[in-house]
């Protein structure tokens, strides 16, 4: 396994209050080495703090409990220098909006070669020219040209490709993608995806692609894990879970994805998102499952069923 | 979190103080237009707690009228600059075009010109008093408040219930007064109380010079011409008025303070 | 620029016809020290025997061309006397300016790195009293205590009697003895302003998501402040210190006054005293034509280091 994250908890402290909020509850995944795995659900259910919590890039005050093994050692317990050296090398992410995500007053050639300078110790001519070679890998037409502009000369699909070459130059293990099509156009969303399925493919990249969109997510991953109010209330192969959802959650996630037939009625998921400040006891779903009982009381454990996985006393 | 009331606290307080000082304490102290010549320059002490001037008059009393004037002008100016400004400014943004681009133009004219000497010179022009310093402040300081509340309109102007309420047919009066400016209300605050402050400085600072305020009535400002004069020989007539002026400017400022932190937090809720 | 110059051309010349009553005569009511051959010369320079339209236009004929008129006082071209008295008001503002600067980025740098820590909150509170402090107060008292009883340091003036007569060091240190105490009270009220806008802009960049993408990338938290945090947070400051422009002439007026610092407010001061209308005037045009000069200048420097105006994008 390239990662195995077990049983990751996540507390943060509210700005307000200063009382630390439980928002990941236990969250365990694998990914196999060029492995890809999708991360669904709602905003709110903790599915970018997953992400965020891998390297550690976490708000004041933040604590995590459970392991985070990449390769054969656990990262959880790194901080400084030693995380840092993790960040952009072995595991990288990419954000959801490439207007921001480049710094304005730097040219797009020298935000990619810094990486390459800091992971790869690469001298400064040489890391020019690998930013150069990166840009072209990535479906850019001048990469040199290209090099030298600054991010607002950029489309935002081209912005985009940039945002990724920066992310793969120095080859990490996994790649962490939080809703990388959610700000673009459908044209580009498509060249986005098949770029990333490309480039990581090329290099064996193992994915993690976070989205609130089933759909999307499920074109394009092995492996899918439905996230609710902090934990995995549904796992497995992607085909499989979709084809026969196990979990009331996912369930609905699957009707509320438009069948785009004329007279089918708009679905949605009833109910508002859970406020971790306040969950209910047992089951968090319970307030908006159609097939809650008393059982539901009590926290489900999590069931494994060949390769699948889900929580819930109703299946 | 005792931080947030912080503010408020402090500049809530003192400004009572000042208030309750200037409405009752011309009552309570001596009369501060009496010159004692028998008792000049007297250090502080039980009979004058903050002293007596060069003519006898004691400065505790001189103060407290000082501070009627200090209100006076902090009212006077929120409301002349105020009220100019949140009119101009609304004006300015709900209608936009021509009107618009004018009062822009001029706002960037007199922000080209430093206050202070626009400030002189108008005053130079049409005398030095109370009343003058007060409308050349008022009608100086109006392009601050001005270009906040046109920023707002032209936000506010575009949003759904404002939408609406055109779409009703209300008339933009109306519309104005009842829906937009009770949104701009802490924003305006704010401005209001920095001017406040501002205006109490620079009307002491004129006083002081002599520009402002004349004698034989008492300003903060010109209390302090006196103290510069006689200043190594009554440290106090220096030292009173002057921590007048610091605590009525920074009470006003610590207030603004407090109303911009609950601006922002509601600001920031929303992201 | 060029409407901004007109507008106060204009503004001026409202401003000296504002006097309720005849303008002139006014003046003789309240002030026996005009003469009449003063009030012979105002009308010439005012041509205030000629309709309004006329007026106007050889007002601004002479302004085209610096020509001021001349004091009352000692009958000297005003011209002369504000280029006497610029040099010395743009050495008290240069100097006071670059130490505010130096003082208040690196502490509006670190308010904003401990937002919401006690520190944070006590420099808040610092820079409110100081820039509550009256400076006609600060002034005199320090004056009182560092100059007179501690004799540290020299109340007024330009320079010390026997200045021609020192050594190219002693020059210098006397020079600077001379500015400390205007200057360092001119800080002191400064340092408020500068200190909250550098806070407010470090704490906007920190929130950009290009930041967060350069920690994620593993680059050290001190490449993250310097390279990429610094330059965005510092760029807004060009455009602060055009807009300030204005309130650092005027603004030193009264320090000016305190302690007989031979420069522009000196001159505001006693020309006002002295009814010496053409040297306001003359202040006033000078000062709005310095400071539409300053922003021009800002603009540019703007335009240079941002390279979003530099160069236009697609956007």
């Amino acid at each position: 396994m390239t990662l195995s994250v077990r049983n990751l908890r996540l507390w943060l402290r509210s700005p307000e209050t200063g009382v630390p909020v439980e928002v990941l509850r236990g969250v365990s995944f694998e990914l196999g080495e060029g492995g890809s795995l999708g991360i669904v659900g709602e905003s709110g259910s903790g599915k970018t703090m997953s992400g965020l919590s891998l390297i550690g890039l976490l708000p004041e005050g933040a604590r995590r409990e459970g392991e985070i093994i990449l390769g054969d050692r656990d990262i959880i317990g790194l901080r400084g220098d030693d995380i840092r050296a993790v960040r952009g090398k072995s595991i990288a992410m990419i954000f959801q909006d490439p207007a921001t995500a480049l710094n304005p007053l730097i040219r797009v050639g020298e935000q990619i070669a810094e990486s390459l300078r800091t992971h790869e110790g690469k001298g400064q001519a040489e890391a020019a020219r690998g930013a150069v070679e990166w840009l072209g890998r990535v479906g850019i037409d001048d990469p040199s040209g290209t090099a030298q502009k600054y991010p607002h000369q950029l489309s935002g699909g081209m912005r985009q490709r940039a945002i990724i070459a920066m992310a793969l130059c120095c080859g990490p293990r996994v790649l962490v993608a939080d809703e990388p099509t959610t700000a673009l156009d459908v044209s580009l969303q498509r060249q986005v995806l098949d770029l990333i399925g490309e480039v990581r493919r090329s290099s064996n990249t193992a994915l993690i692609l976070v989205s609130h969109d089933l759909a999307l997510v499920s074109n394009e991953v092995e492996r899918i894990a439905i996230m609710y109010a902090g934990r995995v209330v549904e796992a497995g192969p992607t085909a499989e879970v979709v084809a026969g959802a196990l979990h009331p959650y996912t369930r609905m996630l699957l009707k509320a994805v438009p069948a785009w037939k004329r007279g089918e009625p708009l679905e949605s998921v009833p109910g508002a998102p859970p406020d971790f400040a306040a969950l209910p006891a047992g089951c968090s779903f319970r307030p908006r499952c159609p097939l809650a009982s008393d059982k539901c009381r009590q926290e489900p454990v999590p069931e494994q069923r060949g390769p699948r996985m889900v929580e819930c006393w109703n299946v | 979190m005792t931080g947030r009331k912080f503010w408020f606290i402090w500049g809530g307080l003192f400004l009572a103080i000042l208030v309750a000082s200037a409405l009752f304490g011309p009552f309570l102290s001596a009369d501060p237009a009496k010159p004692d010549l028998y008792a000049r320059l007297l250090a502080p002490s039980f009979a004058h707690p903050c002293g007596t001037d060069e003519l006898g008059r004691d400065v505790l009393a001189r103060l407290f009228s000082g501070g009627r004037i200090s209100l006076a002008v902090a009212v006077s100016v929120v409301l002349l600059a105020g009220g100019l400004g949140i009119i101009l400014g609304a004006v300015s943004g709900y209608w936009g075009g021509r009107l618009d681009s004018f009062l822009m133009r001029t706002v960037d004219v007199m922000n080209c010109v430093p206050t202070y000497f626009l400030i002189l010179s108008l005053v130079v022009i049409i005398g030095p008093s109370l009343f003058n310093v007060v409308l050349v402040l008022g009608l100086t300081s109006w392009t601050g408040m001005a270009r906040l509340v046109r920023a707002e309109l032209l936000s506010l102007r575009e949003r759904e219930f404002v939408l609406a309420a055109r779409a009703a047919g209300l008339p933009a009066r109306r519309i104005i007064a009842r829906h937009i400016l009770p949104n701009l209300g802490t924003t305006i605050l704010v401005a209001s109380a920095l001017l406040a402050g501002d205006a109490i400085l620079i009307e002491s600072g004129l006083s002081f010079l002599g520009l402002g305020v004349q004698p034989p009535v008492a300003s903060w400002g010109n209390l302090l011409t006196s103290g510069h004069e006689y200043l190594q020989l009554a440290w106090w007539l220096i030292f009173f008025p002057g921590v007048a002026i610091f605590l009525a400017v920074a009470s006003f400022n610590f207030l603004a303070e407090g109303l911009r932190d609950i601006l922002d937090p509601r600001m920031r809720a929303g992201s | 620029m060029l409407p901004l110059l007109l507008g106060i051309s204009l503004l001026s010349f409202a401003i000296i016809h504002l006097s309720p009553g005849g303008f002139l005569e006014t003046q003789v009511q309240m002030s026996q020290k005009i003469s009449p051959a003063s009030i012979e010369r105002l009308r010439t320079l005012y041509g205030l025997d000629q309709p309004i339209h006329v007026r106007y236009w050889r007002w601004l004929k002479r302004l085209a061309v610096l020509d001021l008129g001349n004091s009352f006082t000692d009958g000297r071209p005003v011209r002369d006397a504000i280029a006497a008295a610029l040099p010395a008001t743009l050495l008290l503002q240069g100097i006071s300016l670059i130490i505010v600067l130096l003082i208040s980025i690196p502490l509006g740098g670190l308010q904003a790195l401990r937002h919401g820590s006690t520190f944070d909150r006590s420099v808040l509170a610092g820079t409110l009293l100081t820039y509550s402090t009256p400076t006609f107060w600060l002034g005199p008292v320090l004056m009182l205590v560092l100059g007179v009883n501690l004799g540290l340091l020299p109340v007024s003036g330009f320079q010390s009697p026997n200045y021609a007569e020192l050594s190219f060091l002693g020059r210098f240190l006397d020079r600077a003895s001379h500015l400390a105490l205007p200057a360092g009270v001119m800080v002191i009220r400064d340092l408020a302003f500068f200190t909250r806008y550098m806070r407010g802009s470090l704490l906007e960049v920190i929130r950009q998501e290009y930041i967060t993408v350069a920690r994620a990338k593993g680059l050290d938290e001190r490449t993250v402040l310097f390279r990429h945090a610094m330059r965005n947070a510092l760029l807004p400051f060009i455009t602060i210190l055009g807009m300030s422009l204005p309130g650092l002439l005027g603004g030193g007026f009264i320090i000016e006054t305190i302690f007989a610092w031979p420069g522009m407010g000196r001159l505001a001061y006693t020309a006002a005293t002295g009814f010496d209308y053409p040297v306001i005037m003359g202040i006033l045009l000078m000062s709005s034509f310095l400071t539409i000069l300053g922003n021009l200048l800002a603009d540019v420097m703007y335009a240079v280091v941002d390279p979003r105006i530099r160069y236009g994008g697609t956007r």
